[in-house]
């Protein structure tokens, strides 16, 4: 790692909550339609009495219903992208693996395979139980991949532990794809929600996973000093006092609770979770205090530039963000496991 | 050891060889024998006959002639290249987990399928050619990609790795591309490219039949020799120059050779999942872990006619693909497998 990146963790805090003000601002001023800065300061000025109801007339002015709907958008973009990047933090510190994310290692396809197994089976519909059934999806993807990287002992290489989850990934697609061409009803659904986007979740559904999210944020957070003595190693961990199966589970439950309110409002969406905790790593070093913390401003950040590229690259047209994320993703992936020493934990 | 003892080894190995070649042929005739005749659509072996013969049974003619026969034969024929295109990715990269369907040529294919259908209103035949320019497009990507990571990495990584970094990362563009695309097709598309990127003999026709078995047959012979002349490498690059041999240069085409037959194979049915990464470990453990390019192609083929058998005939009212049945079959196998690599790099 190289040393002349590293600043310290209070300027690197201070850089991006600019960052994120900025991010948060071009989310609102840019998009498919061009709006004068202008029109969209004077509707987000009407906005209190918009929401208090005192201006019924907002909503018919075309420029102002466009400021509208960016807002919840931003706002999703905003929760989502903390919910992965934590997320992403956990697991790379549990696994002690770097290449822990929860796209890559097949928990949102493990949530996909449990929302259209409980739109097509269990006739599931409202926005709390399509959560429950991500939920649990990624609970059981969650337990397979790592399950299965556990046999034999000892830690799994971060190449075995991504072809494990590429392996839970393709049984779960089979499953899914196995429910969706037998029922058209559920493909319809299950089309517009795999391809993770941001743009399409209501109030109702960010009210339902925000309180999931804290207390998946929560969690990993609280186990932060557990991970900083898991990195040193299980020998080293229990000589500090550290209870480690109490910290892994704690950890383990934020990290599933995450990824799959996550994914059950936004759908798929991968390489958040992987970049952003190893991108802070290189600035600020391995400690998982300032790593969770800084995630929660990252992620959102990196998902808010993802978003408005992909509205902004080819109008009228609108790119998803699930799209957008890999496309950045790959690229930067296969730099960072190309210096085999960055990929130590 | 005496040099009669090694002889009558050899020989032995050799009728094993041969015995295991057999059976897995008769097996796989003996399937599409089971595929053409029996399921929800019986047909007798004499009226089989007849058919053939040129008899025109009211019925039974078209269903054999325009479902049945070609479809058991396409299934055999994408099977036997995606199991030889296993075999091949194998001795390469010598990684179990190495083959084309876990290295983005399948994506791509999917991409390449599904991006025709929406930006140029393709079907049928041409959702084919578009499937086999998308396959062959991700694996100059992934060659693209590997050399690059080999010319930062120095010596570090062998082919291997990184092959299945670049091969990793391809496999989620394409993946990101069909999820991207699907959710903008009209639903009558939609339904067509869920069943298209499934994998499935469902629109086996003759002209598909023609064009896989042509490349088959010059592809057959290739693979069996490009297979042989890998032989030298596997014993390492210094003993193998030392014997004359040209590591590179083989290896190289072994894989174009291996990316051809599963991009053609592809391109006719449809990414069938896990077929090329189950065909070569289940024919190398019938032959005492020696991988041959004949019997993964054998085994590849009965694979796909099983897989069929069971989603379009024997699940009742619903008919699922046999992409679907081989990716859900083949999910478990690929975790055993991971387990088994480990269990070996441990002792």
């Amino acid at each position: 790692m190289r040393t002349s990146l590293r600043v310290t963790p209070w300027v690197t805090l201070a850089v991006a909550v600019v960052l994120l003000i900025t991010a948060t601002a071009a989310s609102l001023f840019w998009g498919s339609r061009s709006l004068e800065p202008g029109t969209v300061v004077s509707a987000l000025a009407r906005l209190p009495e918009i929401l208090l109801g005192q201006d019924p007339g907002a909503t018919a002015d075309m420029d102002t219903a466009v400021v509208l709907n960016r807002i919840p958008r931003t706002i999703t973009a905003i929760v989502v992208g903390a919910a992965l990047a934590v997320a992403g933090a956990g697991m790379q510190g549990v696994s002690r693996n770097p290449l822990g994310d929860p796209g890559l290692l097949g928990l949102s396809s493990g949530a996909a395979a449990g929302v259209v197994l409980g739109l097509g089976w269990l006739g599931v519909h409202t926005s709390w139980q399509i959560a429950l059934a991500a939920l649990s999806g990624s609970t059981v993807a969650a337990i397979l991949v790592f399950g299965i990287s556990q046999i034999g002992g000892g830690a799994p290489t971060p190449i075995g532990l991504a072809l494990s989850g590429a392996a839970v990934n393709a049984g779960f697609v089979a499953v899914t794809s196995a429910v969706v061409l037998t029922n058209q009803q559920v493909l319809e659904r299950y089309r517009y929600w795999n391809v993770g986007s941001v743009s399409r979740t209501e109030g109702t559904d960010l009210a339902t996973a925000a309180p999931l999210i804290l207390l998946g944020v929560l969690l990993v957070l609280a186990g932060a000093s557990g991970l900083n003595a898991m990195a040193l190693g299980d020998d080293m961990a229990h000589g500090l006092g550290v209870d480690l199966g109490a910290q892994r589970a704690m950890v383990f439950t934020g990290v599933v609770v995450l990824a799959g309110s996550a994914t059950a409002i936004a759908g798929p969406i991968a390489f958040v979770g992987l970049l952003i905790p190893h991108a802070i790593r290189r600035l600020v070093g391995g400690d998982y205090r300032w790593i969770i913390v800084l995630s929660m401003l990252l992620g959102p950040i990196l998902l808010l530039v993802a978003d408005t590229l992909g509205r902004v690259v080819a109008p009228p047209q609108e790119i998803y963000v699930g799209v957008t994320t890999v496309a950045i993703g790959v690229p930067v992936l296969l730099l960072l496991l190309r210096r085999r020493k960055g990929m130590s934990l | 050891m005496k040099a009669s003892a090694v002889h009558e080894l050899q020989r032995r190995q050799t009728r094993r060889t041969t015995v295991v070649l057999v059976v897995l042929f008769t097996a796989m005739l003996a399937m599409m024998g089971i595929r053409v005749l029996l399921g929800q659509y019986t047909v007798t072996i004499p009226d089989f006959f007849r058919i053939l013969g040129g008899e025109r049974i009211p019925g039974a003619t078209f269903i054999v002639m325009q479902d049945k026969l070609p479809r058991a034969l396409l299934g055999a024929a994408a099977g036997a290249a995606f199991g030889i295109s296993g075999a091949l990715f194998r001795t390469v990269l010598r990684n179990p987990l190495a083959s084309p369907d876990v290295l983005g040529i399948n994506a791509g294919a999917a991409a390449g399928a599904v991006a025709a259908m929406y930006f140029l209103g393709a079907a049928g035949t041409g959702l084919a050619w578009a499937g086999l320019a998308g396959a062959i497009a991700a694996a100059m990507l992934i060659a693209l990609v590997s050399t690059s990571l080999r010319g930062a990495a120095g010596t570090a990584g062998i082919v291997g790795e990184r092959f299945l970094l670049a091969g990793i990362g391809v496999a989620a563009l394409g993946q990101a591309t069909v999820v991207g695309i699907m959710a903008r097709l009209t639903t009558q598309n939609a339904q067509g490219a869920a069943v298209w990127t499934a994998g499935s003999l469902n629109s086996s026709t003759w002209d598909r039949l023609i064009l896989v078995s042509v490349v088959l047959v010059v592809a057959i012979p290739a693979a069996v020799l490009v297979h042989r002349a890998l032989q030298p490498a596997s014993l390492g690059p210094e003993l193998a120059v030392g014997l004359g041999s040209h590591p590179g240069r083989v290896q190289t085409a072994a894989l174009g050779l291996g990316v051809v037959l599963a991009a053609v194979a592809t391109a006719s049915t449809g990414p069938l999942a896990f077929v090329a990464l189950l065909s070569t470990p289940i024919a190398a453990a019938l032959r005492h872990g020696r991988i041959s390019v004949l019997a993964s192609g054998a085994v590849g083929a009965l694979i796909v006619l099983a897989a069929d058998m069971v989603g379009a005939e024997m699940l009742g009212d619903a008919r699922l693909p046999a992409g679907v049945i081989t990716g859900a079959i083949g999910a478990p196998v690929m975790l055993w497998l991971l387990v088994q690599q480990r269990r070996g790099a441990r002792s």
